[in-house]
């Protein structure tokens, strides 16, 4: 098939366009987005396909936007022997025109038209091959199905060398098949329809034949059962009679052990009456024999008692005696202890009155002393309080002494001297002085004041000193002034006398001090009038009478008297609690003799009642006769137990015990026999009235119709089977067959696309097809990668180079146009060139037409016829 | 003698005995024979313990029948696999046989044959 001229009119956003496709090679139709290149393939098969009044979606979305008109598609096509020209307007005023231009001209219009067409194209294109060998934009990388083709098929098969041609009928064939096989199987081959519904049904009747037989033995079980239980009936009447005879006799057994009992115990009560009159009557006697027996060991205990109760009274007045002698002692101990105290006092008397006479002595002596200490102070105080002088005056008078001196030197000094020398013995008087003067000797005298001297008879020199000397001689006469002043204050007569009045006062006082020391040294810390008082009071208390011994044989004496009163106060002390210990022994002793004279009492207290009892009793029955009574009622006794062990052994003999369990036993025997009887009654009656209700429900006849139905259904289901099973072996072989060949067939297909992809792709390029045609894998340098993991332009590659292959394969007479439609938009530059290669290798079989909006992608292909489309 | 000539159909009840060979094509259509009067009858069985019916497909029997290549081939084998003997594979493998028949449109031309 080849496209030889495309015309669109009103065709979506297209208002007119014409194009002329060459007879072979690579086409590029190229032209901007939207312009409508997508479209022309749309129109193509919407007129080789669609009938011009079709309402499909697929018509109605091309109606144009732009006018109210219909949208033409003309084209002008030839195929195998045709060529024609094929018109279509659709949406309105439709209209289908055909020219047959070769191999005869023929005219045709509207649906005539259209068969014919698809006549002409059912001759002689693979439609399959026709929609398969394009690669549109929305599926580009979607793997190619090429198994449907038959020119694909059929060329694979002439490669593959396959001398049994196909006739063309096997598709049809094996569609059959699968159309058979559906009514038995799913595509998966589980199964289905028919053949599961005779499975199903043959299940059904089976099971409706097991239920029905299910029924049936229900009644022959009930029946059996009937049977049996009726048998069992007329077994249990004889054993009944039987039960019943037995049950009879053990009764009779047991009626006559009653009547044995009833006796045994009739005589049981008399010999227990019997037994307790005997008891009664022996116990009377026994209790008069106590009684006599009691008043005689209670007379015994009374007697011991006595002598019991006079021993406690001897021991008593023993107890008496020595606690008397106890005290006794005590009471000399005691006054042992007064004697020995006594003594002791006397002696601490006579020492302290020693020692109080000591201290007195000593007292004396001591203020003896203190007494010459004090006179002599008061000598001292005397002869000082005689002495004026004092420090002070003492001082003064030095002072003016030293003063007299010094203004005397200064006197000496102003004062002019006056030596005579005698030349013959002569006298002189010189202030009422007389002085003589022997020859060649000197006198010489100080003329302070006014002095004359007087040569008796001779002259008299005056001697009158000068202004200084006079002051200086009324300096010295005040000096002497003072001097004489402080001497008469200190009542001395001169300096010499203060300076020895001095030093005997220091004397004095030194002594005073002394005998004040001495005083205190005496004195200590008492009080002088404390001593003499303590004196005073010694010589008061002064003991009258003479001591005739010294300290010390007081001292010795006080020691053992104090001794022999620790002695006599322990000695006391013992007798004391001899005392104690004789008054409790004493205490003891009575209390056992009042214990001992009231058990005394009341024994005999109690004798006298036992003796009256004793009496009393003897008064109503005499002994002898008691003793008699009780004999006999002993006697009576005995012949009742005799009794009573006769027909105890009768009762045995009649062994009650096991007559009582052989009744109940028999009694239960016959009950439960009863109950056996009735339950199997009342169950064959319910049985009766079972079968009288499955005789109404017809489960025999049931039973055979569901059989029956199962032959039927088994019959049904073994021919469905057959036919399942024959249609499920012949697809299986067939389905094998094909595969078998198909695998043959890919060999060619996958050598040529081998042969196309190793230029694109390298020497190393390897793929894997499958039966369908589909590429498995692709090898490149030995790695295997599966076609879903392939990029997105290798896939769309591949996509290319099969349809390529399959175009490069099938007959020249099949071969199709080769649509691409804006493909390649993965693959890079390199591979791009290497692509255009193969286009070019392919262009001299058919038409490859390409639709593009970059024509530059297909620039290496030379050969390229190249149609720009513009608005 | 013709079934189709018993009177009172539908009160008779038909038990076959049939012994003899016979091609695919000959069972086929005792097949579709005994299906067709299956249904008239009230009740017709093949008696299977006193039939002894032998398939055997004839040499030309599937070589006309339009179809080549691995569809030829399957017939084929499928025609060995019917000659083997008796047993059930053979029996399905006639029974495919009969189908393939039908489905080719060979099948029919013997319907009606008794």
């Amino acid at each position: 098939m080849k496209l030889h001229r495309l015309v669109l009119k009103n065709f979506r956003g297209i208002e007119h366009r014409e194009i002329e496709f060459p007879d072979h090679g690579v086409i590029v139709v190229s032209g901007a987005n939207e312009i409508g290149k997508s479209s022309m393939i749309e129109a193509l098969d919407l007129l080789l396909e669609s009938k011009d009044r079709s309402t499909k979606k697929e018509v109605k979305q091309v109606k144009p936007t732009h006018a109210d008109v219909g949208s033409e598609v003309t084209a002008e096509i030839s195929t195998g022997p045709y060529r024609f020209l094929y018109h279509k307007r659709f949406h309105k005023k439709c209209e289908t025109q055909l020219a047959v231009l070769e191999p005869r001209r023929e005219q045709h219009s509207g649906d005539e038209a259209h068969d014919r067409v698809q006549a002409m194209l059912a001759e002689t294109v693979d439609t399959e091959l026709w929609h398969a060998q394009r690669v549109l934009q929305a599926a580009a990388t979607a793997a190619v199905d090429l198994s449907g083709c038959d020119a694909l098929t059929r060329a694979l098969d002439v490669a593959a060398g396959d001398t049994a041609a196909l006739s063309g009928t096997e598709p049809l064939l094996i569609e059959r098949i699968e159309a058979e096989y559906g009514r038995y199987f799913t595509p998966t081959g589980r199964v289905t329809g028919e053949w599961s519904a005779a499975i199903a049904a043959l299940r059904d009747a089976e099971d409706e034949v097991q239920r029905c037989a299910a029924s049936v033995a229900e009644v022959d079980d009930r029946v059996n059962r009937h049977a049996v239980l009726t048998a069992e009936l007329a077994e249990l009447s004889p054993l009944q009679q039987a039960a019943a005879v037995r049950q009879a006799a053990a009764q009779a057994a047991a009626d006559k052990a009653a009547q044995l009992t009833k006796q045994l115990r009739e005589a049981e009560l008399i010999a227990a009456a019997a037994t307790a009159t005997s008891t009664a009557s022996k116990g009377a006697h026994t209790e008069r024999v106590r009684l006599r027996a009691e008043t005689d060991t209670r007379a015994a205990t009374v007697a011991s008692l006595e002598a019991e109760a006079r021993e406690a009274a001897e021991a008593q007045a023993t107890a008496r005696e020595v606690t008397a002698a106890a005290d006794a002692l005590v009471e000399q101990g005691s006054q042992l202890l007064a004697a020995a105290q006594q003594r002791a006092e006397t002696a601490r008397r006579i020492v302290d009155e020693l020692g109080r006479r000591d201290e007195a002595e000593r007292l004396t002596s001591r203020l003896g002393k203190i007494e010459a200490a004090q006179r002599e102070r008061d000598l001292l105080y005397e002869e000082l309080s005689a002495i004026v002088l004092t420090d002070n005056l003492f001082r003064q008078i030095e002072r003016a002494a030293a003063a007299v001196d010094r203004v005397n030197g200064q006197l000496a000094l102003v004062s002019a001297t006056v030596e005579f020398v005698a030349a013959a013995d002569i006298e002189l008087v010189m202030d009422d002085q007389r002085v003589s003067l022997p020859a060649g000797q000197s006198w010489s005298t100080a003329a302070g004041g006014a002095t004359e001297v007087e040569v008796p008879g001779v002259l008299t020199a005056r001697f009158t000193p000068g202004a200084t000397a006079l002051e200086i001689q009324a300096e010295f006469a005040a000096a002497q002034q003072d001097l004489a002043a402080a001497l008469a204050a200190a009542q001395v007569p001169d300096v010499a006398t203060a300076r020895l009045t001095d030093h005997r006062r220091r004397e004095l006082v030194n002594s005073r001090d002394q005998l004040t020391a001495t005083l205190v040294a005496l004195s200590g810390d008492d009080d002088v009038e404390q001593l003499r008082s303590r004196l005073a009071e010694l010589r008061a208390t002064k003991h009258e009478g003479d001591i005739a011994m010294d300290a010390a044989a007081a001292r010795a004496e006080l020691e053992d008297a104090d001794a022999a009163r620790v002695k006599a106060g322990a000695d006391l002390e013992t007798h004391r609690k001899v005392t104690a210990a004789a008054a409790a022994k004493l205490s003891e002793k009575t209390t056992l003799a009042t214990l001992s004279n009231d058990k005394l009492a009341d024994q005999r207290v109690e004798l006298i009642a036992v003796a009256d009892r004793l009496a009393g009793q003897r008064a109503t029955v005499g002994d002898e006769k008691l003793q008699a009574t009780a004999d006999e009622d002993l006697k009576a006794a005995q012949t009742a137990d005799g009794r009573v062990a006769e027909l105890s052994e009768q009762l045995a003999a009649a062994a009650p015990d096991a007559v009582a369990t052989e009744l109940a036993d028999a009694t239960k025997a016959v009950e439960a026999l009863r109950v056996r009887h009735d339950e199997i009654a009342r169950t064959l009656h319910e049985i009766s009235v079972e079968l009288t209700l499955f005789g109404t429900e017809g489960r025999k006849g049931k039973l055979d119709a569901a059989e029956t139905t199962r032959e039927h259904v088994r019959s049904e289901h073994a021919r469905v089977s057959g036919r399942a099973r024959a249609v499920a072996l012949l697809r299986s072989v067939m389905v094998r067959h094909r595969d078998t060949t198909r695998l043959r067939y890919v060999e060619p297909f996958r050598a040529e696309l081998q042969r196309l992809g190793r230029p694109v792709f390298g020497a190393s390029f390897e793929v894997d097809i499958d039966t369908d045609l589909c590429i498995l894998n692709r090898t490149l340098d030995g790695c295997t990668v599966p076609y879903e993991s392939l990029s997105g332009g290798a896939k769309e590659q591949l996509g290319i180079l099969a349809r390529l292959a399959g175009a490069a394969l099938v007959a020249k007479e099949d071969a199709v146009p080769i649509l691409i439609d804006d493909a390649l938009g993965f693959t890079d530059p390199e591979r791009l060139a290497r692509m255009a290669e193969v286009f070019d290798t392919l262009g001299e079989r058919g038409q490859v037409i390409v639709l593009t909006c970059t024509p530059a992608r297909y620039d290496g292909v030379k050969g390229a016829q190249r149609i720009e489309l513009c608005a | 003698m013709n079934l189709d000539l018993m009177p009172d159909k539908d009160r008779t009840v038909l038990r076959l005995a049939l012994i003899g060979s016979l091609t695919v094509t000959d069972r086929a259509a005792l097949d579709a024979c005994l299906d067709k009067y299956s249904r008239l009858f009230a009740s017709l069985r093949v008696w299977d313990s006193q039939s002894d019916l032998a398939v055997i497909p004839a040499d030309n029997e599937f070589t006309d029948l339009g179809i080549g290549g691995f569809a030829a081939a399957a017939v084929e084998e499928l025609v060995e696999t019917a000659r083997a003997g008796d047993g059930e594979t053979a029996g399905d493998a006639q029974a495919a046989l009969a189908l393939l028949l039908r489905l080719t449109d060979k099948g029919s031309h013997g319907r009606g044959a008794a």
